[in-house]
C-alpha cells in the first residue's frame, strides 16, 4: 500500500492547527500568561517568559513545517515536543483536581476547558507530528 | 530544532519590545489570589462548576463583595456575605447551612480578595468544603452568564 501521503497529509493538519492556535496567544499575551499561570505548574517567575515565547514557537514552528522544506522535521520534532508538554500539563492538573481553561485554541473566558477531550486531541495530534516525521523504508522524504 | 527554537525567540522578544502594552519578563504572580488561595489550600472552581451552582443552588454561593455591588449585580443564587461584615452577618445564614456543605465564594474579578478572605473566614468557621471563583462576576459576565439585581 503507498502511505506516501502520510507524512504530508499529517504536516499540513499538524501546521494548519498550530497556526490556528497561535493566533489567539499571539494578540492577548496578558490573557495567555493568565492561562499559563492558572495550571500553577511553572515557577512564578517563567510565566510570563513563557507567555511571550510559547506562542511564536508555534507560529514559527508551523511555518517551518508547511512551508521550509530543509527545517521540516526539526518543526515536526518541536511541535512533538510542545505538544507532549500541554498533555503533561493537562493531565497533571486534570490529576490534582484543577477546573482550568485549557487555553489551547481560545483565551476567552468559558472556552475550552481542559479535559479528557484535550487529552484526546493532543494524542491524535500528537500521533500526526510523529506521522510528519516518519519516512516509509525504503523512500527518500517527500519532497511535496 | 535549535535555529527554530532561536528564532522564535527573537521574534517574541522584539515584538514583546515594541508592541503597546507589552508584557514585562517577570510578573508578580506570587501575590496574585489564586496563588494565595491554592497556598491556603482553598480549592479554585472554574466555570463549570458556577454554572451548576446557579443552576442547582449546589455549591451554595456567597458573594463577598459590599452589599451595594451586590444589589447592583450579582450572579443568580448568590447570597450576600461581605467580607467585611462576615462575623456580625454569617450567624443566620449559618443556621441553613451544614459544616460539609460545598460552597463557592466570589468577588469582583482576579484582582480582588474579598472572595478568598471570606473562604479563609468560612473554613475558620469549621466548613470544611470551601471553594473560590477567582474570575468573580467579571469572567461569569464575560462567559455570557446572566446577573441578577436587587437583593
Amino acid at each position: 500500500m503507498n502511505t506516501r501521503w502520510l507524512s504530508p497529509l499529517s504536516r499540513w493538519i499538524v501546521g494548519l492547527v498550530f497556526l490556528a492556535a497561535c493566533l489567539p496567544k499571539l494578540a492577548a499575551p496578558q490573557a495567555l500568561a493568565l492561562a499559563i499561570f492558572r495550571y500553577h505548574l511553572l515557577p512564578h517567575g517563567m510565566v510570563n517568559a513563557a507567555a511571550i515565547l510559547l506562542p511564536w514557537l508555534e507560529l514559527t514552528a508551523a511555518v517551518a513545517l508547511l512551508l521550509a522544506p530543509a527545517y521540516r522535521r526539526a518543526a515536526a520534532r518541536l511541535l512533538l515536543g510542545l505538544l507532549a508538554a500541554f498533555t503533561a500539563a493537562i493531565a497533571l492538573d486534570l490529576h490534582r483536581g484543577l477546573d482550568i481553561a485549557c487555553g489551547c485554541f481560545s483565551l476567552a473566558p468559558g472556552v475550552g476547558r481542559a479535559g479528557a477531550g484535550s487529552l484526546l486531541r493532543n494524542a491524535v495530534l500528537m500521533t500526526l507530528a510523529a506521522l510528519a516525521i516518519w519516512t516509509p523504508a525504503g523512500k527518500k522524504p517527500c519532497p511535496c | 530544532m535549535l535555529a527554530l527554537t532561536l528564532l522564535a525567540a527573537g521574534l517574541g522578544a522584539a515584538v514583546n519590545t515594541v508592541r503597546p502594552g507589552r508584557l514585562p519578563w517577570r510578573g508578580d504572580w506570587a501575590r496574585h489570589v489564586e496563588a494565595r488561595a491554592l497556598r491556603q489550600q482553598i480549592r479554585l472552581a472554574g466555570l463549570d462548576t458556577v454554572r451548576q451552582a446557579v443552576n442547582t443552588g449546589a455549591p451554595v454561593l456567597l458573594d463577598a463583595r459590599p452589599a451595594a455591588d451586590f444589589r447592583a449585580g450579582h450572579l443568580p443564587r448568590a447570597q450576600s456575605l461581605p467580607f467585611e461584615l462576615a462575623p456580625e452577618l454569617f450567624a443566620p445564614l449559618q443556621a441553613t447551612l451544614t459544616r460539609a456543605q460545598p460552597l463557592l465564594t466570589y468577588c469582583t474579578r482576579n484582582d480582588c480578595d474579598e472572595g478568598l478572605e471570606l473562604a479563609l473566614f468560612l473554613r475558620q468557621q469549621g466548613y470544611t468544603n470551601v471553594m473560590l471563583f477567582p474570575g468573580g462576576l467579571h469572567e461569569w459576565r464575560a462567559a455570557g452568564g446572566a446577573v441578577e439585581d436587587g437583593p
